[in-house]
């Protein structure tokens, strides 16, 4: 379907007649008090029916955990970009047209933009979160060498190549089916119920597919939902909103920047004994999902290493731009990098390859395998996984002539850096960790799943399918998986923290099985077989001496008045965490990766050029290694992406500069390293029980990106091995440049 | 107003449509919505479709398949050409090879940027036989995707060819007979001028087919927008929802789309593509392959005009500085006039040129180089695919017994327009052999020009690069090793 361009997004959809459309009007300061918005123009223009402001909404605020976001800007303004009315037209563009007719007042106050002035004007969302074991403080003291420095972390747009997107229809008796490009279906319908001041039942949220959501889709779609319902209500006609690229840049929360200030002490060899890691996070003008992030970043900076004195501090600050938000790795990656970068600075510093640094401080299977939050690390395969990878890349060799390569080359350097992954899987907040999932067997023997996961290209409905298929024993074909809808499993969890297969795979394994002992206890009695047992396999249902094929067989129970359909549930067993002390046992379990990159950097310009990557991964035993391999290839590439080419930009008083795909640039084909080895690390499963021994994919890989910025790190080193480099995230051509070009002038 | 679409064997109305309207908003209008809107900028390639044209060579007529931003080309560009979208690819249900290929190599994952890659790689199926990494990247240097890495799609570039047959797999090689003679019947060239009526307003299209007729619509009109592809001009409509109450396209003008090359000069007409100029340009100045490459994507090169680049008058266009290096001359056409000057004088401030009201950009002359000159270009940006200069830079150096005797340098992106360095040129005459070239070159440089810090990159930035580029250039000329990173390969 995709390929033939008949794979139906919202967009494409043909909406029901009378349809109107709605755009926003964006502020142009990033923090004011509105003196008045002046819409006369506007309402005058081609094709527009009303205009909405924050004063005719009665239920304004909406927000993921806490309500704090106004659904349009209410007397102030709070970030570059809020929007500030929306305006009702008869077209998409006639909306978009009148919206720039738009005018305000609004009496610019000083804003808050950079994480140093929230920091130092104390603007912060929530209290500061702290992951603390043994004594870090007296580690680093009585340590012989010590290191300290600031790491700049970049943020990153999700570039979801489909915009947001809602359309909704009012049907009867103030009910609605609000059709939302989200992976968050059933927040959407809460908070549409909620605006619209009516039972959550009232509403049906629909979501068939996403063009790419990474976590831009988790909590950002509810505004564009909230205001298409209200219109809807008030007028009793459809309502469609698709964002701009631009409107949705500026509107849209993204990965969040970070700026990491650590303090180390390490022995002569390299191990690390003591370590403190402040890192503050830009969240932007509300709370989000800011404080899971940094929650989550805090408990990848220990990411491989066993650290017995560590302190990690994260800082929520608040800040007048858009409202920062989930995406793939969820701070994880931003906690990660602060880590992997202290590393290669002890490695530097000491004059020895990063990789032994790694290896000396990794995580061990009996001994040293506690975490800094007082998880056991149970799964403990890196050790084992890095070697594999060092030796399949050839590392060493590589390192030599990598070596021979700088000797005699004066301009073009070339660095290589391995870097290791462990993520941490499970919500952080318990709940979340909950799935539904409802499975229909119809007379004819073709099968129906629901579930609570939304499909947004990571192939996660495949995978269910599969599961389902598989109980069943027939073919995939038999199987069909309908667009997610909060009228047919409630109360799901956003399809997030790569938890969609393991949660949404149980839960509807779960659904096969009671459907499979309604059969069972049928068809023992019917067949009379006695206590033999029943297999469900090749199409084919084999009891005792008799075998029947499924159809036949799902026809004759549905004759004999068994019910063949079921609902099924699942929650993650094991975890559990204490919030307050940010103690616990947050994860199921550890998904683990590998990578080697190498890079090439030409010293006149700055610029550089991925060569080589390979990549060892850990999915378990995969469910479906195209699907897998899909995610690896594709989180690797973006998350080169966030830690090299793309850069977001603010200018002083708060305005984002890069609102655009001709100014934030993300991975183009030519980035495609020439010589790409992934594998999948054979043999091996979940050593919990999760469906069929899987592992989760999703963010993980994206991790793996982080041996880019490493290697690009290692060229600069290469280039002059005096000195500390200081690059920070993104390593854009022109930070490469200055890194390298200190005393040009 | 009528084009082919697909495989219809008749041709398609455009019907009754405001002159603003794109091709892309003309398709999903009529429900042909497997063309998506991704950006509305052509920067993402998720409306890439193929226009088909017939062209003449040697008095053989074939068809030529581009690959177009969909988002940015006017619907009425489509007039006598023949436009192929995603749903046109498959035959009676079966899958074009290309379609097949990204299934099998598992080259979609959320699906939203498949149109287009599948659309670029048609485009090349058409054109290739068998490609290369080069060309792969080239034809799908104007496609994002944010999902699969790239690395599946590539894959599936190298495997659409695999499959071998006596009889073409696809409908139109299989048809391109049929095919040309609907075209050959459509394509009348003659002057289309209509008008829309809009509420109160009438919009008007002009397309002339002579350059006569364009002098006099142009001539005759105070609010005439010359639109050639539109690849920055049509921005204002998709984003700053502007609406032009005249569009005059020059695109079916014959005499802007001729190329001129003999002994003394290269006469380009203004409205050749990008892609249709590549060949003589580069083999003139063979430097200009790997820069061409980096210039744009391949859909805006096939689409995009170098009288375009010129009249638009962006400091950060890529070609004018390489012409202002190149000694080129425009000749600039008004009513029944005409008159030629140089490039270089052609740039008043930003965005602002000599050219008058009802002037318009007949050619673009450049002389011949010979054997003592070379041409060295840079482009630094972002991303090596398809981004906007930070800075773009070209020295013509002339050289008599094998040392520089002279220099011509030109810049985009260090000042309100592409402008020349005469203060370099006549320090590089003195000092080009200096070891500290680079750092010597900066004052000069510093003196000179005063760029700006933006989005693209730090007014220090553009200083210091600049600098090093002239070191770079300098090593270039002397046969040392440097290379470029964008064409760099570690297995060649």
């Amino acid at each position: 379907m995709h390929v033939q361009g008949s794979a139906t997004y919202i967009d494409d959809m043909p909406v029901p007649k009378g349809t109107l459309h709605v755009a926003f009007a964006l502020s142009n300061v990033a923090r004011g008090k509105i003196n008045k918005i002046d819409i006369t123009d506007a309402l005058k223009a081609d094709g527009v029916h009303s205009i909405l402001l924050a004063k005719d909404i009665e239920n304004l605020y909406i927000g993921a955990i806490k309500h704090d976001e106004p659904i349009l800007a209410d007397k102030e303004v709070l970030f570059f970009g809020q929007a500030i009315a929306a305006v009702l037209a008869d077209s998409h563009e006639n909306a978009r047209t009148a919206a720039l007719l738009i005018t305000s007042n609004v009496t610019e106050l000083e804003a808050v933009v950079t994480i140093d002035q929230a920091m130092a004007k104390k603007s912060f969302l929530d209290e500061p979160l702290v992951v603390s074991i043994g004594d870090s403080n007296k580690a680093i003291d009585s340590s012989k060498n010590k290191l300290n420095g600031r790491l700049s972390i970049g943020g990153q747009e999700h570039y979801y190549l489909e915009g947001q997107v809602a359309l909704a229809i009012p049907t009867e008796d103030n009910e609605m089916v609000v059709h939302s490009s989200t992976q968050n279906p059933t927040e959407v319908q809460h908070l549409v119920a909620h605006v619209l001041d009516v039972p959550q039942n009232a509403i049906e949220v629909i979501t068939r597919r996403m063009g790419g959501g990474f976590g831009g889709k988790e909590t950002d779609s509810s505004q564009l939902a909230c205001v298409c319902a209200i219109f809807a209500k008030q007028i009793k006609l459809p309502i469609k909103a698709r964002l701009s690229r631009k409107d949705d840049m500026l509107l849209t929360g993204k990965r969040h920047d970070f700026k990491a200030d650590y303090k180390v002490g390490y022995s002569d060899d390299g191990k690390i004994l003591g370590i403190e890691i402040d890192l503050a996070a830009r969240c932007g003008y509300s709370l989000d999902l800011s404080k899971a992030i940094v929650s989550r970043a805090l408990f990848h900076a220990d990411n491989t290493y066993f650290l017995p004195n560590a302190t990690f501090r994260g800082f929520l600050c608040k800040t007048n731009t858009a409202s920062n938000t989930a995406f793939r790795g969820f701070g994880g990656p931003q906690g990660m990098l602060a880590i992997e970068n202290i590393i290669e600075e002890i490695a530097m510093n000491i004059g020895v390859d990063a990789l032994e640094i790694r290896k000396l401080n990794y995580y061990q299977k009996d001994t040293n395998n506690v975490t800094p939050y007082d998880q056991v690390v149970e799964d403990n395969i890196i050790n084992e996984l890095s070697s594999e990878l060092i030796e399949d890349s050839n590392y060493l060799v590589r390192r030599e002539s990598i070596e021979k390569f700088n000797k005699t080359s004066k301009y073009l350097k070339k660095g290589l850096a391995f870097s290791p992954v462990k993520f941490g899987i499970s919500f952080t907040t318990q709940l979340l960790n909950q799935a539904g999932a409802l499975v229909n067997v119809y007379k004819d023997g073709s099968i129906y799943i629901n579930h609570g996961g939304t499909e947004m290209g990571q192939g996660l409905f495949i995978k269910v399918a599969q599961v389902v298929a598989n109980e069943f024993g027939v073919n995939l074909e038999r199987v069909k998986v309908s667009a997610t809808s909060t009228a047919k499993v409630p109360n799901t969890s956003p399809t997030a923290a790569s938890s969609g297969s393991d949660l949404n795979g149980m839960a509807a394994r779960e659904a096969c099985l009671r459907i499979k002992r309604n059969l069972t206890t049928f068809a023992k009695d019917f067949y009379g077989e006695g206590n033999s047992d029943i297999e469900f396999k090749d199409s084919f249902v084999i009891i005792g001496k008799k075998k029947i094929a499924f159809d036949e067989f799902v026809s004759t129970a549905y004759l004999n008045r068994v019910e063949l359909f079921s609902n099924g549930f699942y929650k993650t067993p094991k975890i559990f965490f204490d919030a307050v002390k940010q103690k616990g046992h947050p994860f199921y379990y550890y998904s683990y990766g590998a990578c080697v990159s190498e890079v090439i950097v030409d010293c006149l310009t700055g610029e550089y050029k991925l060569l080589a990557v390979d990549i060892l991964h850990d999915v378990g035993a995969s469910l479906n290694p195209a699907i897998d391999m899909g995610q690896i290839v594709g989180g690797y590439i973006q998350g080169m992406g966030w830690l090299c080419s793309e850069e977001l930009k603010w200018n002083d008083s708060g305005a984002l500069l890069t609102m655009g795909a001709s100014t934030y640039k993300i991975p183009a084909i030519g980035d495609t390293p020439e010589h790409f080895e992934v594998k999948i690390k054979p043999n091996i499963s979940n050593h919990e029980n999760t469906i069929h021994k899987s592992k989760a994919v999703g963010e993980p890989p994206l991790m793996l990106a982080i041996s880019a910025w490493l290697a690009i790190k290692n060229a600069i080193y290469n280039a002059d091995n005096e000195m500390q480099t200081g690059l920070n995230a993104p390593a854009t051509f022109e930070q490469v440049f200055f890194n390298l070009n200190k005393s040009l002038k | 107003m009528y084009f082919l679409l697909n495989q219809n064997s008749t041709p398609t109305d455009l019907g009754a449509i405001n002159p603003n309207t794109t091709v892309l908003e003309w398709l999903r209008d009529n429900q042909l919505v497997g063309t998506k809107e991704g950006c509305a900028s052509g920067d993402c390639g998720a409306c890439t479709a193929v226009i088909g044209e017939i062209v003449t060579n040697n008095k053989s007529s074939n068809i030529e398949y581009k690959s177009i931003n969909t988002c940015m080309a006017l619907a009425y560009g489509l007039v006598g050409k023949h436009l192929v979208t995603v749903e046109g690819l498959a035959e009676e249900g079966k899958l074009h090879p290309s379609q097949k290929a990204m299934v099998l190599e598992n080259g979609s994952q959320c699906g939203f940027c498949t149109p287009g890659f599948v659309m670029s790689l048609f485009a090349l199926y058409q054109n290739k036989n068998s490609v290369d990494l080069h060309q792969i990247n080239e034809a799908l240097s104007g496609n994002l995707c944010r999902c699969t890495g790239y690395k599946p799609i590539i894959a599936a570039a190298f495997s659409m060819f695999n499959e071998k047959s006596d009889e073409p797999l696809d409908y139109y090689k299989k048809n391109q007979k049929n095919i040309t003679k609907i075209l050959g019947e459509l394509n009348n060239p003659k002057h289309i001028s209509l008008s829309y009526k809009k509420s109160n307003k009438t919009i008007k299209y002009d397309a002339p087919s002579t350059i006569n007729e364009l002098s006099n619509v142009l001539i005759n009109s105070t609010s005439a927008n010359i639109i050639a592809a539109g690849t920055d001009l049509s921005l204002e409509i998709t984003q700053a929802m502007k609406e032009f109450s005249h569009i005059v396209s020059v695109n079916q003008v014959i005499e802007l789309k001729e190329i001129k090359d003999n002994a003394k000069e290269l006469e380009i007409g203004a409205a050749v593509s990008y892609e249709d100029a590549a060949s003589s340009l580069i083999s003139n100045w063979p430097d200009l392959g790997p820069f061409l490459q980096r210039f744009a994507s391949l859909p805006i090169k096939n689409w995009a005009t170098i009288g375009g680049n010129i009249a638009n008058a962006s400091p950060i266009g890529d070609m004018p500085p390489v012409l202002i290096a190149l000694d080129a001359k425009l000749k600039l056409r008004k009513g029944p006039v005409s008159r030629t000057i140089n490039l270089e004088d052609f740039f008043i401030t930003y965005k602002k040129t000599v050219i008058q009201q009802g002037e318009f950009i007949e050619s673009i002359i450049i002389p011949k180089p010979n054997e003592n000159q070379r041409l060295i270009t840079h482009k630094m940006s972002k991303r090596y695919e398809d981004d906007i200069s930070a800075v773009c830079m070209a020295i013509n150096i002339t050289s008599t017994n094998n040392k520089p005797e002279s220099f011509k340098i030109a810049f985009g992106g260090m000042s309100g327009i592409p402008q020349r360095s005469n203060r370099l040129e006549n320090f590089l005459v003195k000092n080009w052999q200096e070891d500290n070239i680079a750092a010597l070159s900066y004052k000069v440089l510093k003196e000179e020009f005063s760029p700006f810090t933006d989005v693209r990159a730090t007014s220090e930035y553009r200083l210091q690069v600049s600098a090093n580029l002239i070191k770079k250039t300098i090593l270039m000329y002397q046969d040392q090793p440097v290379e470029n990173l964008a064409e760099y390969s570690q297995s060649s």
